[in-house]
């Protein structure tokens, strides 16, 4: 065996000198730690205009002259809290919105209890969120308003959407899972193979601590190990502190899941794929994607371990649907919301996708909104899962770090440039950025 | 002799000699004529005409009767059992009627024969035979006991055969980001043994008034041992990324020692084993070993929790406060309602259902 010489003296020697460092930074983070800590959530102000049971509507006091004919609605996923577009002053997609003159709702699922097991997809889609669709079409006394979707609310969005397509203009679906026929998530893996039925007929609802457990398992070294070690290494930086605090509050605060939503969810979505084939049936009625014909823009994360790309980019292709959109962004399943620098690609990006279609009844888009004229060309992406990312995209001279891929279609081709009509026919696949920019 | 193989607990030559025994009382109680005086005493008086008050008025049928009349009062309440209280109470004592006096007598010739026939029946089993087949009885209980052991016995020797297989395996080489061969099985081995051994203890049937709960009870330490013997082996497949991230980790610094490269930095070693460890789990959770192991556990956790809920609704049942499933079925008949309102808000309001 070859020997070898291991500076053990040396890195002893380093080690002593980080004690002494670690010694003077847990006295300063022992002030900040002690210190009044700035970590509340959801700090934009709303009111409550609706309530059914536990659910509630939130309309944001706009903060500018509503500029959008057409009221957003926001449905957020079942499982953690909305809390997570208003994370803080300044890193808030609802804050992002309400600059941009839309006239925002966004509805809070609350916290089902014991009580809530039996509500079903049929409950929440055709009872709440109808109720709610009506309560906003009625209160701006407009025909249909624009719905967006977050994760498990995308699918809700979707399902609601191919059932009472009359009602909506625009559907913004993010990060949300259609597809379940992928290996690519653990938790496409993991869910196919749990017997659903014996959790839901014991456990009722599905507990927010077993949710949470699960999700940490999804890479145990980065979440349970590295982060924290992470923020060992930066408690005297009171900014990191309050923001690492804020992000533990949402991610640890989560309500239980219905344990009916379970059980279809996991049965009809994971197990079944039904929703992607138009199979799947809700309160009594198929729900065909091809009732989908109001424009569609999908938003997915590259980086995304519980919803990967192969469960959100079969969309655009299974609805029927002439204007749709397919952005693949350089990021994970949560930075698309809380990263300030993917913020700053998301949210204008919606906004002005809806403030185009917004117009239309009155003349026609002029031309494909392409993300990267309305975002800042030097941002970077912050976090490290877009480092690799990033990398790929620079050496092929990609147009905006944070996009991918992007897939548009669209058939009123009579009022585009021959430009797009290009883009249109070129891109039914996803294309990479670089493709993007070539067609352009 | 007592017939091992057909009465391992000598019960039933037990049986055999005490029956003899009575045969022997009785014979010689005959003789004497105190069987029929006791049978009369006891049985044939108070029902030979129901309609005779003196028959209802029996010392028995006063004794038995008084202890739980609605007299809460006095003496009789505070001493129910005070028999000198009864029978002055009842006028048994100090009456000089004859009818009193023969009731008095016929109480008196009643347990006096009890007596006399509990001290035979206490002689009887205290017989030279009684104490022998009683012993013999005794005598095979080690042979049960022996079976527990050998159940036992022969189930920790598989274990620590399985231990011994499992460190051998553990001193030789680990192949980095393989999982394919995950038979370091010892809490496996452990659920094998506990249900071929163990279980059938916990099976055996319950009789008489209690035997449904003790069932359940039964069933919930069954389970349990089960829960906790797939939680193990979850919690055993987890530790496995870091005993093999640090085979890696050793084999890793010895390249870059080889090339002379090793760092000072403590950070650089950090990030190096977290990288190795995130590989690991990430190859691990994509196994079918892990995943039907999550699935295992996830099931055997239900189950347990549900055996669990069933003693405890058992126990909530003498107190005043609703069970889970009383409450469920309160929940579900509320959510169909609430549905069918809905439906029928919606079908008048003319909108779409």
């Amino acid at each position: 065996m070859t020997k070898f010489k291991v500076p053990i003296d040396l890195i002893m020697s380093k080690v002593a000198e980080d004690a002494t460092k670690v010694r003077k930074k847990a006295t300063e983070a022992s002030e900040v730690l002690l210190s009044n800590l700035k970590t509340d959530l959801a700090q934009t102000p709303y009111n409550v205009v609706y309530q059914e049971d536990r659910v509630k509507l939130k309309h944001y006091k706009a903060t500018r002259k509503t500029e959008y004919k057409t009221p957003l609605l926001v449905v957020y996923a079942l499982i953690n809290r909305e809390t997570m577009l208003d994370l803080q002053p300044g890193r808030s997609v609802v804050e992002r919105f309400l600059d941009s003159g839309i006239d925002l709702y966004m509805i809070d699922w609350g916290y089902p209890t014991r009580k809530d097991r039996f509500l079903d997809f049929d409950d929440h889609i055709n009872g709440y969120m109808d109720n709610i669709v009506d309560f906003i079409r009625e209160k701006n006394n407009v025909p249909k308003i624009n719905l967006m979707g977050i994760c498990m609310g995308g699918a809700f969005s979707v399902i609601y959407s191919a059932l009472h397509p009359e009602k909506i203009r625009n559907l913004v679906t993010t990060v949300t899972p259609t597809n379940f026929d992928t290996n690519k998530g653990l938790l496409h893996i993991w869910m196919r193979n749990l017997d659903v039925d014996a959790v839901v007929n014991t456990y009722g609802n599905l507990s927010a601590d077993m949710m949470n457990f699960g999700f940490l398992l999804l890479n145990p070294a980065r979440l349970m190990i590295d982060k924290y070690v992470g923020f060992m290494e930066n408690m005297d930086n009171k900014d990191f502190v309050e923001n690492f605090i804020r992000m533990e509050k949402w991610i640890f605060d989560s309500p239980d899941l219905p344990g009916e939503v379970f059980r279809q969810f996991v049965k009809e979505c994971y197990q079944g794929n039904k929703l992607i084939q138009s199979k799947l049936e809700v309160g009594g009625r198929l729900v065909d994607l091809k009732n989908i014909t109001m424009p569609l823009l999908n938003i997915y994360g590259k980086f995304d371990h519980l919803v990967p790309p192969e469960a959100c980019n079969q969309l655009v292709k299974a609805v029927g649907s002439k204007d749709t959109e397919d952005i693949c962004l350089n990021t994970g399943h949560i930075g698309i919301y809380v990263s300030s620098k993917c913020q700053e690609a998301f949210a204008p990006k919606i906004a002005s996708w809806l403030k185009q279609r917004d117009e239309e009844t009155e003349k026609k888009p002029s031309s494909l909104d392409t993300v990267e004229n309305k975002l800042d060309k030097d941002s970077k992406p912050d976090s490290k899962d877009n480092l690799q990312a990033e990398k790929k995209i620079t050496s092929g001279k990609a147009i905006n770090p944070f996009i991918v891929a992007q897939n548009a279609k669209t058939t009123s081709t009579n009022k585009y440039t021959a430009k797009e009509k290009k883009i249109s026919t070129k891109t039914t696949t996803s294309t990479s950025a670089k493709n993007i920019k070539k067609n352009l | 002799m007592v017939d091992t193989a057909n009465d391992p607990l000598g019960i039933e030559s037990m049986i055999k000699t005490w029956t003899k025994s009575m045969s022997e009382l009785m014979a010689s109680q005959e003789k004497q004529g105190n069987i029929s005086q006791m049978f009369s005493t006891f049985f044939t008086q108070p029902f030979q005409s129901p309609f005779n008050s003196n028959a209802f008025e029996s010392p028995f049928n006063i004794m038995f009767k008084q202890p739980f009349s609605s007299d809460f009062s006095g003496e009789s309440y505070k001493n129910q059992f005070n028999w000198s209280s009864f029978l002055s109470k009842n006028n048994l004592e100090g009456d000089n009627s004859d009818n009193s006096t023969q009731k008095r007598k016929d109480f008196m010739a009643a347990m006096v024969n009890a007596m006399r026939n509990w001290q035979k029946m206490t002689n009887a089993m205290t017989s030279p035979e009684s104490v022998s087949a009683l012993l013999k009885g005794v005598g095979t209980m080690p042979e049960m006991l022996t079976n527990i052991a050998q159940s036992t016995i022969s189930g920790m020797t598989e274990i620590h055969q399985k231990m011994a297989e499992s460190i051998i395996r553990m001193s030789q080489s680990v192949q980095a980001y393989k999982f394919d061969n995950i038979d370091e099985n010892i809490f496996q081995a452990w659920a094998d043994i506990y249900e071929k051994e163990f279980r059938k203890f916990l099976r055996i049937p319950q009789l008489g008034l209690t035997r449904e709960y003790q069932e359940k009870i039964n069933d919930m330490v069954d389970k349990l041992n089960i829960a906790q013997t797939t939680m193990s082996e979850f919690m055993r497949l987890l530790s496995l990324p870091f005993q093999r991230s640090a085979v890696v980790m050793q084999e890793e610094i010895e390249k870059i020692a080889e090339k002379g490269e090793l760092s000072e930095d403590p950070q650089f070693y950090y990030q190096m084993w977290l990288k190795i460890l995130e590989g690991h789990f990430m190859t691990l959770f994509q196994t079918p070993e892990y995943v039907e192991t999550l699935g295992k556990t996830v099931e055997s956790m239900s189950q347990f929790t549900n055996a669990r809920e069933k003693v405890v609704e058992d126990m909530l049942k003498s107190l005043p406060i609703a069970s889970r499933s009383e409450i469920d079925d309160v929940a579900r008949e509320l959510h169909q309602l609430k549905k069918e309102i809905r439906y029928l808000k919606k079908k008048n309001s003319g909108g779409k259902i």
